[in-house]
């Protein structure tokens, strides 16, 4: 095949070698409702010929994905590329927002997105180019036991165990900043079963919590009276029938 | 019926990569609860990640009343999760009406029916009553030896089961610690005779028609058509003697049941043990003659043979469950208080609520049937009422049935009838 000064058996034809995905906020979970970045798309020309300036990568059959508003979805002119040669898409990569999720019940949110990369030219697709790759999403954090007491008897104590873990790479919790943030809201019947004000031993209170990994606080939403106490759970408040206090530790 | 929710948040102050936090958190149910038992409440948590729920879990907390092993009752209730708040309201007014003391033992709770020496129903009740559910329990829960003590040491008792099989109560009738001796398991001369000549005669006294041969074909069910036995047939016709065999131990075993039950001086109940795998004394030997198997021993019922052991059935099969068919009675609200409001309508005493009533009844002692019929109390301007009944004049022929047309009695009938039925056995 002869096209202008380059003679060949075959023409050009573009692979896919791969690129790199990444979690809007580095913690190494995929997040509903966040972003998920695409960057360093390497393409390969593994045709006989030049692979001729104006082609187009893009990403395609996006499942649970869509382009970022006011992102381009594509990479135009890639550039010209000689055979056997590997280029990178240049820019700063392709921008997706995750789809958000609705919350969870009975078990931790666990999903998949993917997405199909494409290198086109003149419209037309280089089937080579086509690699899809699927992603788990699911959030940083997760109850893994949640345990209330199965049975009580009438003015009977009991405790209830909640486990959370925290699968990411980044560590949560309100030290660790806003963007961190994650707390646990326990409701209940307030009628016929309450949550104690103090631990009565020491047995009851739970390393964590000596530990200072967590801290509680009541409130009854809408009429809010909160105490503050300072290191010990000592004091508790009545008002307009809503046992509401807060315990600060920080 | 509002209900006030309150929430507790918790927040997570420092949770590292790959930790876990636990949260260990003392509830406490209200004395409120007391007038909601079996009643089930959620506890639900919401977890949430930069104010956004991202799951949530609930699990419900039964209200379920603590056994007093310091005080006595008329009934024990014994009582599962298949119980509910609605299920147990029906119990409540039941016995309210009969007008005994109860107290529940919840499974759940105490993980089993046995009693342990410092807790223990045993000799704190004079009435079990056990809802059946093949699920979760059964009769076959009970301890031999509690019912042994429950009816040996405290008379006037009963034990009934709602909803379940009798059979399974028939473990609790044996000890299976001491058989009985070989010479005490003796049959007469006359029953031996007439066992040998209907079951056995062919083995004792070969001939063309009760022949070997004959024999095995009779139990393969083939004809005596072929005297080439092949490999196959051979094996065959060892398992259907030997299957045969097995059944005439069984037979025999009866007959000595029978025998037993008849000399004994309470009238109690015997049961054979038959081990095929496991060769006992020689009873059936000693009847049966030759070829057949000794490997049965006898026990005698450890509980006296007047004890009340009854078991209601459920005639909508739903086992334990005393709700369906309706309740006499509604519920309302006063306060924090439900109150019964009996219906006006006659009490069916065919459906699940009314037969379990009235099987409880039965379970009373005489005694006590007289006293209550001599009392004025609500349950006496109550209404029962009964279904068509088919009666057998004579024997079981059809053609002899009897219909007694539905009709309405008061308590003082029903008392009555108990009673009549009681003195008459």
């Amino acid at each position: 095949m002869i096209h202008g000064n380059e003679k060949g058996i075959d023409r050009y034809n573009v692979v896919v070698h791969g690129f790199n995905v990444n979690d809007g906020n580095q913690d190494g979970i995929y997040e509903p409702n966040t972003l998920l970045h695409v960057t360093h798309m390497k393409y390969f020309n593994e045709g006989g010929m030049t692979l001729p300036s104006g082609s187009v990568a893009s990403f395609v059959n996006l499942k649970d994905l869509s382009t970022r508003k006011g992102a381009s979805s594509q990479q135009n002119d890639l550039g010209p590329l000689k055979p056997n040669e590997e280029g990178l898409v240049p820019g700063d990569g392709f921008t997706f927002q995750i789809k958000d999720a609705p919350i969870s019940i009975d078990k931790p949110y666990v999903s998949d997105v993917s997405l199909t990369s494409m290198v086109s030219l003149i419209g037309r697709n280089f089937l080579d180019s086509n690699v899809t790759s699927t992603i788990r999403t699911m959030y940083p954090v997760r109850i893994t036991n949640y345990r209330p007491p199965e049975l009580l008897g009438p003015n009977e104590k009991g405790l209830m165990y909640v486990a959370v873990k925290n699968i990411s790479k980044a560590p949560y919790g309100s030290k660790h900043g806003a963007n961190n943030q994650c707390s646990l809201k326990v409701m209940f019947p307030s009628k016929f079963i309450i949550a104690l004000p103090q631990h009565t031993s020491d047995a009851e209170i739970g390393e964590d919590y000596k530990l200072g990994k967590y801290t509680f606080q009541t409130v009854k939403s809408g009429k809010q009276c909160v105490v503050e106490i300072k290191g010990t759970l000592n004091k508790t408040i009545l008002f307009d029938f809503y046992f509401v206090w807060t315990v600060n530790f920080d | 019926m509002t209900d006030i929710f309150f929430f507790i948040f918790f927040f997570f102050v420092d949770v590292q990569p790959g930790q876990t936090v636990v949260i260990c958190l003392p509830v406490r149910s209200t004395p409120l609860s007391q007038k909601r038992l079996y009643a089930s409440f959620p506890i639900t948590a919401t977890l949430i990640l930069r104010k956004k729920p991202i799951s949530k879990y609930s699990k419900d907390v039964r209200i379920v009343p603590v056994f007093d092993a310091s005080k006595c009752y008329d009934v024990l209730l014994v009582t599962c999760k298949e119980i509910g708040i609605k299920e147990f309201q029906g119990w409540d007014y039941l016995f309210q009406l009969a007008g005994l003391a109860y107290a529940p033992w919840d499974i759940h709770r105490y993980k089993r029916l046995t009693a342990a020496p410092e807790l223990s129903w045993v000799g704190r009740a004079a009435f079990i009553v056990l809802p059946a559910f093949k699920n979760t329990i059964t009769a076959k829960e009970f301890i031999n030896q509690d019912l042994v003590t429950h009816f040996q040491k405290y008379d006037n008792t009963s034990i009934i089961i709602v909803g379940g099989e009798a059979k399974d109560l028939s473990h609790c009738l044996y000890s299976y610690a001491d058989p009985i001796a070989s010479t005490d398991a003796n049959i007469s001369c006359l029953k031996g005779s007439k066992y040998r000549l209907d079951h056995c005669l062919e083995l004792l006294l070969p001939k063309e028609s009760s022949s070997p041969t004959n024999f095995l074909n009779e139990a393969t069910g083939s004809k005596a058509v072929t005297n080439r036995v092949t490999p196959g047939s051979v094996e065959e016709n060892n398992q259907a003697l030997n299957n045969k065999t097995r059944k005439r131990t069984v037979d025999a075993c009866m007959l000595y049941n029978e025998s037993l039950q008849a000399s004994d001086p309470g009238r109690r109940s015997h049961q054979a043990v038959v081990d095929f795998n496991k060769p006992r004394w020689t009873f059936v030997n000693s009847i049966c003659g030759s070829n057949v198997l000794p490997h049965v021993e006898f026990h005698r019922s450890c509980i006296p043979a007047d004890a009340d052991l009854l078991t209601v059935k459920n005639v909508y099969k739903q086992e334990g469950h005393i709700t369906g068919g309706g309740l006499p009675f509604t519920v309302y609200a006063q306060g924090d208080d439900l109150l019964f409001m009996p219906r006006p309508e006659p009490i069916y005493l065919s459906n699940p609520w009314g037969s379990t009533f009235f099987g409880i009844l039965s379970g009373l002692p005489a005694w006590i049937i007289t006293k209550l019929m001599v009392g004025n109390d609500f349950v006496h301007s109550l209404k029962f009422h009964v279904s068509v009944t088919k009666k057998s004049r004579f024997g079981t022929s059809s053609c002899l049935h009897t219909s007694i047309p539905q009709h309405d009695i008061d308590f003082v009938d029903v008392l009555y009838g108990i009673l009549h039925d009681k003195i008459s056995r």
